[in-house]
């Protein structure tokens, strides 16, 4: 995203999923263990304890990480991507980052998830996305995020979250 | 081939085809389609699905949507790729995207398409593609 992502663990309040189908409540049925999924699980522990370092520890040298569906070019590589998430990191105030749902295929891991923020301004953010994170060995080493980058900037703008939003984040988060 | 992958393709292939009532036929009554997810409402129900596809139908030319990669969970199938064509006034767009669709049974019942809009109206407005949307669309196509 174009915004670090510091996050707590979310708590999302099930029920209030609306008129989403049913299988969009399912959790991940695997049928057997994930092997990428727990390192995302582990980035996003190292994000809600603050810990730019140890997110990056989950990334290869030469990651390239495309935060944007095309909208900006990709950041390169482990030491811009550190610049990155630094000076993003006092934007955030609260951040609620969360996975609905996820499928592994060799080397790579589907998400659909949110990205959910408060900023130190105020605004509240979410972001619903899906995005693939390509791996070598237990590293990531691309990271593709796609969403509408204008609501984004609508929210941070002070926008309202829309209904719609409201209703695609009312999801359970897999485990 | 997985199962639900099978199915998409059959989607694509109607779609490709032009053929709006065999691409419905792959959509169960209470389908929740978010063909620009957070970005858009949904269509809800085939009746307004069809609305849609006619009017895409009528918008979107030369059709070369394409998948980079998928993967299947139960009766989930995630998707990587981009829809390329070409629009009536004859500007290029191309939007890579990533999606979830879900089935129940052999139907797909919950549709999200995850996309920036923002990329497609630079296009509309005549602006060459990025090199970064170039970079995502130069990629393998599945089969």
């Amino acid at each position: 995203m174009t915004e670090i992502r510091i996050h707590r663990r979310a708590v999302v309040a099930a029920g209030a999923a609306l008129a989403l189908p049913a299988a969009a409540r399912a959790q991940p049925q695997e049928t057997s263990m994930p092997r990428l999924y727990p390192v995302l699980q582990a980035v996003i522990a190292a994000w809600q304890a603050h810990d730019v370092e140890g997110v990056l520890a989950h990334v290869t040298d030469d990651i390239v990480w495309r935060n944007s569906s095309g909208h900006a070019p990709a950041i390169r590589g482990k030491a811009e991507m550190r610049k990155a998430l630094q000076a993003m990191a006092p934007q955030i105030q609260t951040n609620k980052w969360r996975i609905f749902d996820y499928a592994e295929d060799g080397d790579r891991l589907f998400m659909e998830g949110v990205d959910e923020f408060w900023l130190t301004g105020g605004q509240h953010v979410a972001i619903p996305y899906a995005g693939v994170l390509e791996f070598r060995g237990a590293q990531i080493r691309e990271w593709r995020e796609y969403f509408d980058g204008r609501i984004s900037l609508a929210m941070k703008g002070g926008a309202p979250i829309t209904d719609e939003v409201r209703e695609m984040i009312a999801r359970p988060v897999a485990k | 081939m997985g199962r639900c992958y099978a199915i998409f393709r059959q989607v694509i292939d109607a779609w490709q085809a032009k053929d709006i009532d065999r691409v419905l036929s792959h959509l169960a009554d209470d389908v929740v389609w978010h063909y620009a997810a957070a970005a858009l409402p949904p269509v809800r129900g085939k009746a307004a699905a069809a609305r849609l596809l006619k009017r895409f139908h009528g918008d979107m030319h030369g059709v070369q949507w394409r998948i980079f990669h998928h993967a299947e969970a139960g009766d989930r199938l995630f998707i990587e790729g981009v829809d390329d064509y070409t629009t009536a006034d004859g500007k290029r767009v191309a939007t890579p995207y990533a999606g979830v669709l879900e089935f129940k049974g052999d139907l797909i019942v919950g549709w999200r398409d995850y996309v920036d809009l923002g990329v497609a109206a630079q296009q509309k407005a005549g602006e060459a593609l990025s090199p970064q949307v170039e970079e995502l669309l130069d990629r393998p196509v599945e089969a």
